[in-house]
């Protein structure tokens, strides 16, 4: 599978809620691979950003699963971590703002208040149930991927924030966006 | 969820530079590597040029500044960042201006002490208590440039040349995969150098190996330390032609270069108290200690 099968706004369907994986079928283990290539490809066409996670409805499988890159930090690691039915089970400490992209969002960075340490449940491949415990940019990670799942954006959880959007320019570096105009007057975005 | 994550390009082209290199290529995705090529009389791969075969990335070579520039000519990178580390050649403004986000030197001291070459040697050498690694964006003076980020470590007095360039190669590694990403997202601003007085080291020279002993006890035992990885510390004492490793020093005064022998250890006055050799090579033989030497060597000492 291609970047290309990857949905980006408007398409509505990043909006909506995705349902529970039940038993792990081969078409949900073949959602999985598609997800993995899906993301790796679109790593490919990217010069300055790297695909860090998905959820299936990135791909337009509206499903509870996320994949997380086990070496972010090093494009040629191609292997993932599998979370079907992740879900947040207890948060620790003050919420902190960073830098957010996706792929869904093209072009847009946000910073983004999110909780520094979460505690996640999901279930693995073999149906088995697994806990983690993430913190700094992780945390950041699933609590993006698990939004997804629930049909919201991190554009969607500061809209109202003025100065909170960023776009990367030609020369590679982070500019901040004009809200009234790039932002709140954009009607791919809402 | 995606990141940000930046291709750099890596100049660089001594032992130093090739450590660097490999560490530098598990953090970040090198587009290129640009280094000094093969000379015909040196047998053994030239560090960088194997580590970057060994990592299967790209490798432009150039023996000087004007080739650089011409490697430039053809060249256009997609990194918008370098990190230049151990590279002995000199980068042109017209470089420096290909890159949005500056070329990033990683200078193995608290600039502005010790700019200019062999920053390592010179901070043992004058008894520093401590050094460090500055991250600087080079511009076309030496060692002047704004820094993103300076960390230091305690240097104690018993460490040597190559420990402590050990030491400053995991430090420079760990700042850059910290500081270079928080860079990119305009986290960090650069900032001048401190307002301090700047200290300048040269290259060291092979000459800059023999003792004189007319020097402090105090300096030959740095010296010893400081130049441990090359040009090592000669002498010759009585008719042995000798390299010191270890030394210590002790209280006592007596003529710049007499040797001390006693039982079991071997001592030479020095222009001030006395330095004591724990350590050393005699010419064509292994390292040993002060006492195995006495075994072999007393006579030929007097």
């Amino acid at each position: 599978m291609t970047k290309d099968s990857i949905i980006t706004l408007p398409n509505p369907h990043l909006r909506q809620k995705s349902q529970r994986v039940g038993i792990i079928t081969d078409s949900i283990r073949d959602i999985i691979k598609d997800m993995e290539s899906a993301t790796i490809d679109w790593d490919k066409s990217r010069d300055h950003e790297v695909g860090v996670a998905l959820a299936a409805v990135q791909i337009d499988r509206l499903y509870r699963i996320i994949i997380v890159r086990k070496d972010y930090n090093d494009k040629q690691n191609h292997d993932f971590t599998i979370f079907i039915n992740p879900e947040i089970v207890k948060t620790d400490g003050t919420p902190s703002e960073d830098f957010e992209g996706c792929l869904s969002v093209p072009n847009i960075y946000g910073k983004v208040a999110r909780y520094p340490k979460v505690k996640v449940k999901a279930r693995n491949l073999l149906g088995k149930e697994f806990r983690v415990t993430a913190e700094g940019f992780l945390a950041r990670v699933f609590q993006h991927e698990i939004d997804h799942c629930n049909g919201v954006l991190f554009i969607d959880r500061i809209k109202d924030q003025t100065e909170a959007f960023f776009e990367l320019d030609e020369h590679g570096k982070l500019q901040p966006l004009n809200y009234e105009k790039d932002i709140k007057a954009n009607h791919i975005l809402w | 969820m995606k990141k940000i994550s930046k291709p750099i390009i890596f100049f660089g082209s001594g032992p130093v530079a090739a450590k660097c290199l490999r560490l530098l290529s598990k953090d970040f995705k090198v587009e290129a590597v640009i280094t000094k090529p093969q000379p015909s009389y040196h047998k053994k791969p030239y560090p960088v040029l194997e580590a970057a075969e060994e990592l299967r990335l790209p490798i432009l070579t150039a023996r000087t500044s004007v080739e650089q520039d011409k490697l430039f000519n053809d060249f256009t990178p997609k990194s918008d960042t370098a990190v230049v580390i151990d590279h002995g050649i000199m980068i042109s403004k017209d470089i420096i201006a290909r890159f949005p986000f500056g070329i990033i030197n990683s200078h193995f001291s608290l600039l502005p002490r010790w700019r200019g070459a062999d920053p390592i040697s010179f901070a043992i050498l004058s008894g520093d208590a401590q050094t460090g690694v500055s991250l600087m964006i080079i511009n076309d003076k030496l060692d002047e440039g704004d820094l993103i980020a300076q960390r230091e470590i305690v240097l104690s007095s018993t460490v040597t040349e190559p420990d402590l360039t050990r030491q400053l190669i995991t430090l420079s590694h760990q700042l850059l995969a910290e500081v270079l990403p928080r860079y990119w997202e305009g986290k960090v601003q650069p900032f001048p150098q401190p307002d301090k007085a700047p200290t300048y080291s040269r290259k060291l020279k092979k000459s800059d190996g023999m003792i004189d002993w007319h020097q402090p006890a105090i300096n030959i035992e740095r010296q010893v330390r400081a130049f441990l990885g090359w040009p090592k510390s000669h002498t010759r004492l009585g008719r042995v032609d000798l390299i010191l490793t270890a030394t210590h020093i002790v209280a006592g005064s007596g003529t710049p270069g007499e040797i001390v022998l006693r039982d079991r250890s071997l001592g030479v006055y020095c222009g001030q108290d006395l330095l004591m050799i724990d350590r050393l090579i005699p010419a064509g033989k292994k390292e040993m200690k002060a006492d195995a030497f006495l075994n072999g060597y007393r006579k030929e000492l007097a």
